[in-house]
């Protein structure tokens, strides 16, 4: 009996745990949003996960000739002029975390389908 | 001495003279041939990029390694009337060479010199050239970079885990395996700069795809989890208090403690036999009950005597019989009336 209960009590604590973005590994939870696309170049806003580890956030845009940069201290950002590689709708784009000492934290590659 | 010695100087000299004669009957000759042998010469030197002309490269693929080395594979149409093929490297640092014919798949002896390798094509007219190479990536800080200059159109497959944050050039094709990325690239210079991440996401479509995260999954298993959780706990506890009924030994306890003392039972019962009083004594000094092999052990009676003392306690309502462990069991009530 006792230890179904402790098992119960361990899944549900797991749950609150893995449920709660408080809780979640920097950009474990990235969403992008297509606000707009003409054919040639796109805004798009990407949104992340609040990580009380991370302090500055680099996004980049690798398909977009020349490569672009931004930075930002909040959990969102939108990105303008985000252009696909040629003769395709997909766009490549990077978020990066750095830590209070401007180190990397974490990366991820972010692949966008413009058309969608 | 020296009047010997004189003359035969001067008649070597002489005959020396004599040879530088016949040489000059040489010179037509020489004059002849020198033309043929320059011209010979002309028309390898003119051969030679005609022959080197023969080789393209087919395919060119790379796999850059998360350790920074790269692998290169190539495929490469030499001239079959060559017996050697010399292939620029894309640098010095090689290892692992390995050359072989394409259509036999027979491994050909290579020798590696600095950057270059001459690969003994034995009539190839395709080869296939397979190795590592150190001199296309560098690191500095956690960036790493990938910088190529490729003489053809090639492939290249990330490394895995792999974020690229910059290039030089656009590629004509991107594609998306598992988590790497392959892009193929131009011929011409080429500089790409990567980091190593997380991971890298999947191909995202819009943003419905991102809502069923660890937040959503949790909050919608988590509840349903720890509802089954609870409602099997409650299902346990209700199945085990019903058996808790049944148990013996409990309610026996219970019944020792309200166990009736003798002589109150003697006083309930006045017409009661001397010997079964001490039967009923005997029964109460051990706890209440006792078993009726052991009294006619105490009590050194027959079987059949003492089933009927027992007998007579029970038609008394002062003690009650029942089977445990095959045995017959002798117990004080405890509720025991008085006598009409």
């Amino acid at each position: 009996m006792k230890v179904i209960a402790s098992f119960g009590l361990l899944i549900l604590v797991a749950s609150m745990i893995l449920g709660n973005p408080a809780f979640a590994e920097s950009l474990d939870n990235v969403r992008i949003l297509v606000l707009n696309y003409d054919g040639n170049s796109a805004t798009v806003k990407i949104t992340w996960n609040y990580d009380d580890k991370a302090t500055n956030y680099k996004i980049g845009c690798v398909s977009c000739n020349p490569n672009t940069e931004k930075f930002t201290t909040g959990n969102n950002i939108t990105f303008n002029n985000v252009t696909p590689f040629p003769n395709s709708s997909y766009a490549m784009l990077y978020v990066i975390t750095y830590d209070s000492e401007n180190k990397i934290i974490s990366a991820k590659q972010l692949i966008v389908d413009l058309s969608q | 001495m020296k009047p010997v010695i004189a003359p035969i100087h001067r008649k070597e000299f002489l005959q020396e003279d004599g040879i530088l004669f016949v040489r000059t009957d040489g010179i037509p000759e020489i004059m002849i041939k020198t033309p043929l042998i320059l011209a010979g010469l002309i028309v390898v030197a003119l051969t030679m990029p005609v022959q080197t002309s023969f080789s393209s490269t087919r395919t060119l693929d790379l796999i850059i390694h998360s350790d920074g080395s790269t692998h290169v594979t190539s495929e490469i149409d030499v001239d079959f009337l060559d017996s050697d093929f010399e292939l620029s490297l894309f640098g010095s640092s090689i290892d692992n060479f390995v050359a072989f014919e394409v259509i036999s798949g027979s491994l050909l002896s290579v020798d590696i010199i600095e950057d270059k390798a001459i690969v003994a094509t034995l009539g190839s007219s395709s080869i296939v050239v397979d190795y590592d190479i150190h001199d296309l990536i560098s690191k500095e800080g956690r960036i790493w970079t990938f910088s190529f200059d490729s003489p053809s159109n090639y492939s290249l497959l990330m490394p895995e885990n792999s974020v690229i944050v910059g290039m030089s050039v656009l590629p004509n094709n991107m594609k998306q395996i598992d988590e790497q990325i392959t892009l193929e690239l131009f011929s011409g210079p080429t500089q790409i700069d990567y980091i190593f991440g997380i991971t890298t996401a999947p191909t995202i479509t819009n943003q419905r795809e991102y809502t069923l995260d660890f937040m959503t999954a949790g909050l919608i298993i988590g509840p349903i989890i720890t509802v089954s959780i609870v409602a099997a706990v409650l299902i346990k506890r209700k199945q085990s208090k019903s058996p808790q009924i049944h148990v013996v030994e409990l309610p026996e306890k219970q019944s020792e403690s309200k166990s009736l003392d003798p002589e109150t039972i003697f006083s309930l019962r006045p017409g009661m036999r001397e010997d079964d009083k001490e039967i009923v004594k005997f029964i109460f000094e051990n706890g209440g009950k006792v078993f009726e092999s052991d009294l006619r052990k105490k009590f050194l009676q027959p079987r059949t005597t003492m089933w009927r003392a027992v007998k007579r306690l029970e038609r008394l309502d002062i003690v009650e019989i029942y089977k445990k462990d095959l045995q017959n069991m002798v117990k004080l009530r405890n509720d025991l009336e008085v006598e009409n």
